[in-house]
């Protein structure tokens, strides 16, 4: 599309956005850097008492922030809670990776049979892969939560890790099958010509090629774990199994809890999505829009 | 396309197996608790036929609940798309920054959604939100305006939030079906067409009609089954104003204990979510359905 | 080296029958070249042979062996493919040598054939380059390569050089036919391409919808087409065809003049074998002329017969002095004319 279009309504357009979708992300670092009292007070200017990083060295070192070691009665609004995120950040991470892997894994073979080849089963078989994921979370919660308990996998990473994987698998096979099916079938025919069995053909050709789109597909997976809350939340339990979504909704509904430090605590959790979205956007979006693989 | 004579197990049953032991049985076990008194208080499972359902019907709460999620669907979705279109055109554009705006634009997506909610209360919070304090400071209102504790704002404010973390997804979709378009098509389409209305009316929302129905069916599907963003900004409150149907099943089996009660609103939901796939599909033009 | 026999093959795919009733017999050593039209059926019947189509009637015989149910790697043919179809994450020297990894056939003798073949095509300085570093005449030749190094009994071409600007496909088809005399393998050819084929074929096998038109060498073909469509469709330009309604309308004098059987119904002449008279005498019909291309060795005049539906295309050799709206007079020699009845068969007469 032509870019003729008039800088200034450009630039508007580009600030509303930028407004909209980044701000509250950019409020919350603001907030996590100022005392409450500066926050809560409509009367002062934000930066009456300049910034501070006390609420990072709290939550990482539990060294109680100046604001309120001064004033007794704000102790209360420290939260326990807000330590338990560098914690959570690595539960977070471990059962998102390893959602990742095990989709990768589990979807890559099915994704390539679905793509390129016709057999029996194959409409009911595909069907059920896409339609799954439109049964709402909610409505298998407490199944899950029951079969789960028992097998014994309740506040274990394991068993989130379960459901997440399974929770993304249509997805994964979805997304990867149109990734193969985008390569040139002539590709497939040499192979087969070259004395490549169908698991050669797969994991000699289709798989060095997909590589990108594996990758993002992967980081896919590993999206919707690291945001997921509802199965997190049943699943985990009280025990250390929490991840970052949960530990943050308890932090959120700490009515107590000092502004600063909440934010303090978003922000962190918030790091880790903002490198994902800066990889999501070079390996996923990226790849979506170009779209093609170069023969 | 090859043809495999047998259903290729090995290849499949890796992907599909998890799936089903997630879905499959769930929905099954759903079934049959709803048909079955399962209290955690009384022990003994007798099967009562249809009666959760008819307490469940019955009770004020779900009919509350039902009207307030199916008006948070019709307001949601549309917004979703629409502005999520609006966006993906603005940003096929290339101007300086371009590539900056279309990483911060999918920043909603990746958070979660306890997160998400936490950032909005800070948005909409009546005493210390930044709403109330930027009109506070331009002098369009004294004191403030209880964005969460009114209960027709508190809707509003929740779609507002929702809309915000799901309109990342049908911005990178709508990006690729509109970078599927044959450049040549577009060229034409410039030469053709005087405004960029027409242009887009007539030669770019052919090509990504079916993207944008898929993404209509998805977005109404995530609004109606929606929960934890809005649970966490407003607890379902004021009142019943923002309790949402998913919140429901929630309430009947996890704080209530009453699971063949919350079993019976979870079909409720599947249901209403079959009905509602089908109503959008058959109120848009069947040609857009046509090819694969 | 081996033969390849079709008897009676026949595909289908759903309700449409791609190809009808096929038989044919390639010796063993022979280039035989496939031509017809796109959906002629030409490409679905090189990759049943190949096997990656199933044949759905018939027999294939490959070195007087039945064929049908071998796997398409055992058929000990080699393929190469329109768009190449090297693999875009191999050197050229692994995409050549990649079947015989497949095979578990030894690193030096791997090594050795990719070599020879290398050395054959003028690969040696790319064997470590990847495909996208290579320009469209070398992934050419690596395609070729890479059949080449599998020895295959068959070889097999899907319109190999239809991705190439025009200067490279004259060039590549050189080398094709200079690999066919090395190699001296069975070749089988597709192409839409009727110069490929008039130069490369020692036989032309014309398909139309999903059917032989007609086969043999190609100046057999040239000079006696069996049918119409066989006439129109080999030679550049095009036949020019001349309805002949009862009397021959207004080309009557022609009539008179070839004196060709009564169920005659169309007259075909190659823009070459008209001659051009400025005064009228027996059996000229006058013409205008409507346009004049001039391609320094030829001259091509595009003359206009009132009644007749289409303009009629003539040859002259060097430049021509005629220009359009002048009138000429009209003769086809006899012996460069063809007729053919009702049905498009050719009609064989005086």
């Amino acid at each position: 599309m032509a870019g003729r279009a008039n800088p200034w309504t450009t630039g508007l357009f580009a600030a509303l956005i930028l407004l909209f979708t980044g701000g509250p992300v950019l409020l919350s670092l603001l907030g996590s850097l100022i005392p409450d009292r500066v926050l809560l007070d409509q009367g002062s200017s934000l930066f009456a008492e300049g910034l501070n990083f006390d609420g990072y060295r709290y939550v990482f070192t539990g060294e109680l922030p100046r604001a309120y070691q001064a004033e007794n009665a704000n102790r209360a609004m420290i939260s326990d809670a807000a330590r338990q995120v560098p914690a959570s950040l690595i539960n977070s991470g471990i059962i998102a990776l390893s959602a990742m892997v095990l989709n990768i894994l589990l979807g890559a073979p099915a994704a390539f049979l679905f793509a390129r080849y016709l057999f029996p089963g194959k409409k009911l078989s595909f069907l059920f892969l896409i339609l799954s994921p439109l049964v709402p979370a909610v409505a298998l919660v407490t199944p899950i939560y029951i079969m789960l308990q028992s097998m014994g996998l309740l506040g274990t990473r394991t068993g989130i890790i379960l459901v997440h994987t399974a929770r993304a698998l249509p997805f994964t096979v979805l997304i990867l099958s149109v990734f193969f099916r985008k390569m040139p079938a002539e590709l497939f025919e040499a192979a087969t010509l070259d004395h490549c069995s169908r698991f050669q053909a797969f994991w000699r050709i289709a798989l060095p090629l997909a590589l990108p789109s594996i990758g993002a597909t992967g980081l896919f997976a590993f999206m919707l774990s690291y945001s997921e809350y509802m199965f997190a939340m049943v699943l985990s339990g009280d025990a250390g199994a929490r991840p970052v979504s949960v530990v943050m909704a308890a932090l959120a509904r700490n009515t107590d809890v000092s502004w600063s430090l909440l934010n303090t605590a978003i922000f962190i959790a918030i790091v880790p999505t903002l490198v994902l979205v800066v990889l999501v956007w070079r390996f996923v979006v990226e790849g979506l829009l170009s779209g093609s693989v170069k023969g | 396309m090859w043809e495999i004579r047998r259903f290729p197990v090995l290849w499949l049953l890796p992907a599909l197996l998890p799936v089903a032991l997630m879905t499959l049985y769930p929905v099954a076990y759903a079934l049959w608790t709803s048909l079955h008194s399962v209290m955690l208080l009384f022990p003994g499972e007798p099967f009562v036929g249809l009666d959760n359902y008819a307490r469940v019907i019955q009770s004020n709460y779900f009919q509350d609940a039902l009207a307030n999620s199916l008006a948070f669907t019709a307001a949601a979705a549309p917004l979703v798309v629409v502005l999520g279109t609006l966006m993906a055109l603005f940003l096929r554009r290339r101007f300086f920054g371009v590539q900056v705006v279309r990483s911060i634009v999918l920043l909603p997506w990746v958070l979660p959604g306890a997160i998400s909610a936490v950032l909005w209360i800070w948005v909409f919070h009546p005493s210390f939100g930044v709403l109330n304090g930027l009109l506070r400071n331009l002098h369009l209102i004294e004191g403030s305006i209880g964005w969460l504790t009114s209960p027709r704002l508190a809707f509003v404010s929740v779609v507002v939030a929702h809309v915000w973390t799901q309109i990342p997804f049908t911005v990178v979709l709508v990006m690729a079906a509109l970078a599927a378009i044959n450049p040549e098509t577009l060229e034409a389409a410039a030469i053709d067409c005087k405004s960029s209305w027409r242009r887009f009316w007539y030669v770019i929302f052919p090509e990504i009609k079916a993207m944008i129905v898929v993404l209509i069916v998805y977005n109404a599907l995530t609004a109606f089954t929606s929960y934890d963003l809005v649970y966490a900004m407003t607890g379902g409150g004021p009142g019943t104003a923002t309790t949402l149907l998913s919140f429901q099943i929630w309430r009947e089996s996890f704080s209530m204990y009453d699971f063949g009660a919350g079993s019976a609103v979870a079909f409720i939901v599947v249901l209403i979510s079959a009905v509602l796939i089908l109503a959008i599909t058959r109120a848009l033009p069947s040609d857009l359905f046509g090819s694969e | 080296m081996a033969s390849v026999e079709l008897r009676n093959v026949t595909k289908r795919f759903g309700a449409f029958t791609a190809v009808q009733g096929v038989d044919l017999s390639i010796r063993d050593r022979e280039l035989v070249v496939f031509v017809g039209p796109s959906g002629c059926g030409k490409s679905t019947l090189l990759r049943m042979i190949a096997g990656l189509e199933s044949i759905s009637a018939g027999e294939l015989l490959i070195g007087g062996r039945p064929a049908n149910q071998v796997a398409a790697a055992n058929r000990g043919i080699a393929m190469v493919f329109q768009s190449y179809a090297l693999y875009p994450h191999m050197t050229v020297r692994e995409n050549m040598g990649f079947a015989l990894r497949m095979l578990g056939t030894d690193r030096g003798e791997i090594e050795r054939r990719v070599r020879a073949a290398a050395a054959t095509l003028q690969l040696e300085g790319l064997l470590d380059r990847r495909p996208k570093e290579l320009s469209g005449g070398q992934r050419q030749r690596v395609a070729i390569g890479r059949a080449i190094t599998r020895e295959p009994d068959v070889f097999l071409f899907d319109e190999p050089l239809s991705n190439l600007d025009a200067g490279l496909r004259a060039q590549m088809r050189v080398e094709i036919a200079r690999l066919h005399r090395q190699l001296d393998t069975t070749m089988i050819y597709v192409t839409h391409d009727q110069v490929e084929a008039m130069t490369l074929a020692e036989r032309i096998v014309v398909l139309n919808g999903g059917r032989i038109e007609q086969q043999g060498a190609p100046l057999e073909l040239y000079e006696r087409p069996a049918n119409r469509f066989v006439a129109g469709f080999l030679g550049q330009p095009r036949m020019n065809f001349v309805p002949l309604g009862g009397t021959g309308g207004q080309v009557a004098p022609w009539l008179e003049l070839l004196a060709p059987p009564g169920r005659a119904a169309t007259l075909g002449v190659r823009p070459d074998g008209f001659e051009i008279h400025a005064a009228p005498s027996a059996g000229t019909v006058p013409a205008e002329v409507v346009l004049v291309e001039q391609l320094g060795n030829v001259s091509l005049i595009h003359l206009r017969i009132d009644g007749l539906p289409d303009l009629l295309t003539v040859e002259q050799r060097d430049k021509s002095d005629l220009r359009s709206g002048d009138t000429v007079q009209l003769q086809p020699q006899p012996r460069r004319s063809h007729v053919f009845d009702n049905s498009g068969a050719r009609i064989d007469w005086s």
